[in-house]
């Protein structure tokens, strides 16, 4: 036996393909890919075999050449099933290929369809293919195409970069069996080249399938490069330079040639390393240009962060950096506020729907990151246990951002902030060496970033205390429930920067008022001032007054119904803030504050301390107006039930003032006057006579004519009952219509002798309307008379004593 | 959202690991971090709800202490008002699927279960853990691999069982045999025959449900009726051809019959219940693999899983806020019924019986709930396997417990087992308490082989003895107070296959057809043993 290339390559891949089928046959798990490429090496090692037993001509060279040729055929179909159960995929024919398999191994065993005749001769197979050949042997190589335009298929749309990396390895290991293939149809064919061929390929599948971590393939082949480059380029040189040497010189004598030699390989040591430096550093940014450019980033960041104290214009001017070198188009920083421990949001580029989103100090990422000295990624939170603590909420929070990544930012050891960065623009993988430049970047800049927050927290600090003062100045000086309120719910919209602000009330029974509303924009507002509201909202508001802390809700909120959603949320609103007003342990009721902007979450913690301070504030102006309210409530009953002995004590029957303020709503009514005009008048008419408090009883029950000095008396009644009600609030429009009650629309009335429409219209009415219920009254020096007498007497005087227009309306409007 | 599939594809088996069996590695306080924050998000989750308000009361809690302070335990009658009908505007968040028990629901016909995405997305991962611990033979062991075949023989929708396989189907790429679609519309029968039937070409790796079935097809086959296969196309597919080639081959070489272990190279079986005890081995011998027991229960999911070593089961975290009453607690409850029994958390578990309490998280509604189930803590951690977490095992039901005049208490295990290690080949078997003059008694009513010759006494005799040796504390009630408390009758040839027919005529549910092993009502005694007189 002669051992040359014919003969070693055949036996070396045979050890090489039975050492792999050992080592996958006792790797563990044996999932279905090792399963199947158990039979690939099986087929392989049969393959070498024969080529081996074939080349040293141990005798039957066409029945090796045969059992050589139909190895090829499982070799082939493994393959096949192989790439199914990598890209889990399964091909619909593939049930009928181990039929095809059978036939062919067999046909190609017993006839002459695939090989006529195989003879060695000096280790060199002499062979001649059968007219069968290709109907044989050709769908397996198809079959090989088919895998790996599935490989290519599955690559292109994988976006996980070690998958991609597996698959990239398979691909070029499978391209390479037909590429091979073709070389039996060359001269080249008489040589073992496709049995070393298949054994590289073999090599590269079995390195895919057994190992988790792959080398990158890129580096792979740019160590290739780097390493035959060079050595293409000096060995040319070489051979070119003896070559001229030889040409230009005629040297022909052993010591010349020696010399030339020598020369040149002093010539190429000398050139030698910097051409591969020079080559180093074209296929390095051929194959990493990303490093290049992350140190680079990192030189300009070091340089400049350290001298800004602006904390919005450095944490803008790392994600800048950081996102154009490595082509992320989302990334944020998040900062830890000292007061809440809070890590709120404060720079974020890339999306703008997302803001003011933050984490708890309790929130599992923080805790990791707080003990760990190396980035998260989402998947490791995707992965880890102690992630499953992560509320819902928090999911959503976190699918929001988009964060791919996120790294410490540490002074002291302590976590200040998180660096987060989203996927990459390629959707490839943040590889080792990215991970390495954001977390240089997150140490380098945590000092600066620190510094820069610490300051910038004392400014919002002062600004929040500017807007406190302001509004506390303005609440000291009012005791206007409605001021109080306006006050209250402008400030809160002016300092969370929201859209509106409501209070609501809550009475003794339980229900919900709303008190008033401060509009932004100004918009008309579903809830209207003293209205209550729902019975929905009461339940979700009884919660939140439980609670005893202020509650954010989102419009998007999925644990609450639509109609709890209707009910607490205006038109257009995204987010709200139920904070509870709590005075001395008692909920007197609760600020809602509105944002219309499509904002994830308008109220950062620091605004809800803002919010806290200002329900406070409101509570005490709030209680202290309600209690002013029920001091001058208690005076109007004071005033009323003075206005109702008023009554007793005056001849008139009983209920004169309720009649009369019955009528003058309704001529009130008839005269389109609006709501609150008709209740002044309704008032009116109830306490037009309280100023005859100040007349005696025997001027006020006189049953003659009053002398003079009596009627001046009895003319101060007006005056005396507008003084009366004059200083409660509620009834400061009251005052004008019961001073000129008297008054005659031709001037001859008391006590200012008013003239025609210088007489408030209500005073005008309650002319009218006195005169009628006297005439119809019983009184002390009159009888009682009829509706038609009193209208009679009424249309006598209209145009003198009354105001013709309101006599014309009195008398369509009172039938009697 | 990296699937099980995804990570598959992509060999991370590591994470894989940690992703679904990760929580092995906790420490009671990791544990107890993430029951406390679930806790705290279902209370919020809670307390916007109607239904969550009215449980929980007027004060909303803030913390685990005053949770426990101030929610009262509850049980299916706080819900069925609202459950029963479907209420669903009243339920914290609204459920994608409803779902009922299969097992024995007491005074209700069914015990209806909201299930929330989330808790059927989780309730996807932990049946997904559970085959991978069951298919694991150390830690880290990941055999579990995309398109495995499992067996189906869950009922259909909307038992508990469909919605685990759902599921499973749902977060994992499984294949099941039937597919689902056809094999819910299946009977029972059809749809196990028609899965063997698909695993003889498409292969079997993945078993969960009743240990029975396994032992039944086992038993089919040691009798040589596995191999009888009728003709059909099948047998010319490959697979079929190389599967039974390579079984017969492997029992010709041991010498044996065809079993299903030669013909499967299952890789975990999981079950639940009283008989997986009584036929573990059995299974191991068929089937070549022991099961894993697990720990679920419709209102809760699944709750806890064997480790790889199958010794004791572990609690997973994030299902359920735990907490347990302990034995000293639910006897004082016995003396007093109107006593609030005080509970622990699972961080304060000693070694012990208690009955579980628990709470859904992820917006489910059962809050404080209390199933009926004991657990016996029998370690504190285990050392073998590292993990250093409460071991714990399922004891019984709480309502099956028979208690003989407080000395002695006897689970469905402790008679079964007896049955088992009397030698007596038997049927079925049905257990009671009775008292007679003021003693307490086992009354075991047990329907015998047909083939088996023995006489009411000896039945008795063989199985009070083995009794004895299952739980000592019979045996020292015999000798100590000197009376043997167990009664046992045989019942009539066929007297379960009557019950069932009867049952099945009255139009009972599949829940329902066959009668509890514990405890069963008289009416249900009735049936069971029509025109013979014995004294109940």
């Amino acid at each position: 036996m002669i051992w040359n290339i014919n003969t070693l390559v055949p036996l070396i891949t045979f050890f090489i393909y039975a050492g792999l089928l050992f080592v996958v046959f006792s790797s563990r798990p044996q999932t279905a890919s090792r399963r199947n490429f158990r039979w690939f090496l099986l087929s392989m090692t049969i393959y070498a075999l024969s080529a081996f037993f074939l080349v040293v001509d141990i005798g039957h060279s066409l029945l090796w050449m045969r059992v050589f040729a139909s190895s090829g055929i499982p070799v082939m179909i493994s393959l096949f099933y192989f790439t199914q159960t990598i890209i889990e995929e399964k091909v619909i024919f593939a049930k009928y290929v181990v039929y095809y398999g059978l036939i062919g191994i067999i046909l190609t065993l017993t006839t002459d369809l695939v090989i006529i005749s195989a003879i060695v001769e000096q280790n060199t197979i002499h062979y001649e293919f059968g007219s069968g050949f290709l109907l044989i042997s050709g769908p397996s190589y198809l079959l090989v195409i088919y895998s790996i335009f599935l490989l290519i298929r599955s690559y292109r749309g994988s976006g996980d970069v070690i998958q991609r990396n597996r698959l990239l390895y398979l691909i070029i290991a499978l391209s390479l069996i037909p590429l091979i293939s073709l070389i039996n149809f060359t001269p080249l064919g008489k040589y073992p080249l496709d049995i070393a061929g298949y054994g590289v390929s073999a090599l590269l599948i079995a390195y895919s399938i057994l190992r988790y971590q792959l080398l990158d393939i890129r580096i792979v082949i740019r160590q290739g490069l780097l390493y035959s480059i060079p050595t293409m380029i000096i060995g040319a040189a070489y051979f070119l330079i003896i070559t001229l040497s030889l040409n230009i010189f005629s040297l022909y004598s052993g010591v010349e040639i020696f010399l030339a030699s020598l020369l040149v390989a002093v010539l190429t040591a000398l050139v030698a390393e910097p051409l591969r430096l020079k080559a180093q550093a074209i296929i390095d940014r051929m194959f990493f240009r990303e490093k290049y450019d992350s140190t680079r980033m990192l030189e300009t960041l070091s340089s400049s962060v350290a001298t800004v104290l602006d904390l919005q214009k450095i944490t803008t001017m790392i994600l800048d950096e950081v996102c154009s070198t490595l082509h992320i188009p989302t990334a944020a920083f998040f900062l830890r506020d000292q007061e809440t421990s809070r890590f709120q949001l404060a720079t974020q580029i890339g999306k703008d729907g997302a803001q003011l989103i933050e984490f708890r100090q309790g929130h599992p990422m923080v805790m990791w990151l707080s003990t760990h000295d190396k980035p998260l990624t989402r998947h490791d939170m995707e992965v880890l246990p102690q992630f499953q603590s992560l509320w819902r909420s928090e999911h959503q929070d976190l699918d929001d951002l988009g964060g791919e990544l996120f790294i410490p930012i540490k002074v002291h050891d302590t976590l200040v902030g998180i660096f987060m960065v989203g996927s990459k623009r390629s959707e490839q993988a943040y590889t080792a060496e990215d991970i390495l430049t954001l977390s240089t970047v997150a140490n380098q800049t945590a000092v600066a970033i620190e510094n820069a927050r610490l300051y910038s927290s004392e400014q919002t600090r002062l600004q929040e205390m500017d807007v406190l003062y302001s509004m506390a100045r303005k609440l000291v000086i009012t005791d206007n429930l409605e001021d109080v309120v306006h006050i209250v719910a402008q400030h809160a919209v002016d300092s969370v920067r929201a859209t509106y602000a409501r209070i609501l009330i809550r009475d003794e029974i339980g229900d919900y008022i709303c008190l008033g509303v401060f509009h932004q924009n100004s918009k008309s507002v579903k809830c209207s001032v003293g209205g209550k509201e729902s019975l929905v909202a009461e339940h979700f508001y009884n919660w939140v007054l439980q609670r005893r802390e202020a509650v954010i809700v989102q419009r998007n909120d999925y644990s609450l119904h639509e109609e709890e959603l209707s009910a607490l949320f205006f038109e257009g609103a995204q987010s709200i803030c139920i904070s509870p007003l709590t005075g001395s342990d008692k909920h007197i009721g609760l600020l809602i504050i509105g944002d219309d902007q499509n904002r994830k979450d308008s109220f950062s913690s620091a605004k809800l301390r803002l919010v806290d301070v200002i329900s406070d504030y409101a509570t005490s102006a709030i209680q202290r107006a309600l209690l002013h309210d029920r001091l001058e409530e208690s005076f109007l009953q004071t005033v009323v039930s003075l206005a109702n002995a008023m009554d007793a004590r005056d001849s008139y029957t009983g209920d004169h003032s309720a009649r009369m303020a019955d009528m003058a709503s309704r001529v009130g009514e008839e005269l389109g006057l609006p709501r609150e005009d008709i209740e002044t008048l309704h008032w009116a008419a109830i306490l037009h006579d309280i100023g005859k408090i100040g007349v005696p009883d025997q001027i006020l029950n006189k049953k003659g004519p009053l002398t003079k000095k009596e009627w001046v008396i009895m003319k101060e009644h007006p005056t005396i009952g507008a003084q009366i009600v004059e200083p409660v609030k509620y009834l400061s429009a009251v005052s004008p219509l019961i001073r000129a009650h008297h008054e005659k629309f031709d001037g001859s009335g008391y006590p200012a002798g008013l003239v025609g429409e210088e007489i408030p219209l209500g005073s005008r009415i309650l002319a009218v309307v006195d005169a009628y219920t006297a005439i119809r009254d019983k009184r002390i020096y009159s009888e009682s008379h009829s509706h038609k007498e009193a209208v009679a007497e009424i249309q006598k005087f209209s145009g003198t004593q009354f105001d013709p227009e309101i006599v014309d309306v009195f008398c369509r409007t009172i039938t009697g | 959202m990296s699937t099980l599939s995804t990570l598959i594809k992509q060999g991370r088996k590591e994470e894989i690991w940690t992703k679904y069996c990760g929580f092995f590695d906790l420490s009671v306080k990791e544990f107890m971090e993430i029951q406390e924050r679930l806790l705290l998000e279902q209370i919020d989750v809670l307390g916007k709800s109607m239904m969550g308000r009215m449980i929980m009361g007027d004060v909303i809690p803030s913390s685990i202490e005053e949770f426990r302070k101030v929610v009262p335990l509850t049980t299916y009658k706080d819900y069925v008002g609202y459950l029963d009908i479907q209420r669903e505007d009243v339920l914290p968040r609204k459920p994608v699927a409803w779902c009922h028990t299969s097992g024995r629901t007491g005074d209700y016909k069914f015990k209806w279960v909201p299930y929330t995405q989330k808790m059927y997305d989780r309730l996807g991962e932990v049946v997904i853990s559970a085959m991978i611990i069951s298919s694991a033979n150390r830690k880290g062991d990941i055999f579990i691999e995309n398109n495995d075949t499992v067996l189906l023989t869950t009922a259909p929708p909307p038992y508990y069982g469909a919605i685990i396989t759902r599921a499973a189907e749902a977060h994992a790429d499984l294949r099941f045999l039937p597919p689902l679609d056809e094999g819910e519309k299946m009977g029972y029968a059809e749809r196990v025959q028609a899965g063997f039937k698909e695993a003889m070409v498409k292969g079997l790796d993945i078993f969960y449900g009743i240990s029975s079935v396994l032992v039944r097809i086992g038993q089919q086959f040691e009798e040589g009726g596995g191999g009888s296969i009728k003709l059909s196309k099948d047998m010319l597919n490959p697979s079929f051809i190389f599967r039974m080639l390579g079984g017969l081959i492997k029992s010709k070489l041991q010498g044996r019959p065809l079993l299903p272990k030669d013909i499967w190279k299952i890789k975990g079986i999981m079950t639940g219940g009283a008989d997986t005890l009584i036929y573990k081995k059995l299974i191991h011998k068929y089937w070549g693999r022991m099961p894993m027991e697990g720990y679920a229960c419709t209102e809760g999911g699944l709750m806890a899983v064997q480790s790889w070593n199958l010794k004791a089961m572990t609690f997973y975290p994030e299902n359920d806020f735990l907490e347990f009453i302990p034995a000293e607690e639910r006897k004082k409850e016995e003396e007093n019924p109107g006593y609030k029994p005080e509970t622990v958390l699972y961080s304060e578990l000693q070694l012990g019986v208690y009955e579980i309490v628990f709470t859904n998280f992820h917006g489910g509604i059962f809050t404080r709930y209390r199933p009926g189930d004991l657990f016996e803590v029998v370690a504190m951690k285990d050392e073998e396997l590292d993990i250093n977490l409460p071991q714990m095992n399922y004891y019984a039901r709480a309502s099956d417990v028979i208690n003989l005049a407080n000395f002695a208490f006897l689970t469905e295990k402790d008679i079964w087992l007896s049955l088992e290690n009397s030698g007596i080949e038997y049927n079925e078997w049905i257990a009671r308490k009775v008292i007679e003059n003021d003693k307490s008694y086992l009354h075991l009513f047990v329907e015998v082989d047909p083939k088996n010759k023995l006489d009411e006494a000896e039945v008795r005799n063989m199985v009070s003895e083995s009794l004895s040796k299952i739980n000592t504390d019979i045996k020292d009630m015999k000798e100590m107070l000197a009376y043997d408390p167990l009664k046992l009758n045989l019942l009539n040839p066929g007297a379960f296959a009557s019950y069932m027919a009867y049952q099945q005529s009255q139009g009972a549910d599949l829940a329902h057809t066959k009668p509890p092993h514990m405890n069963p009502t008289i009416e249900q005694l009735g049936i069971l043993i029509k025109e013979k007189k014995f004294n109940t």
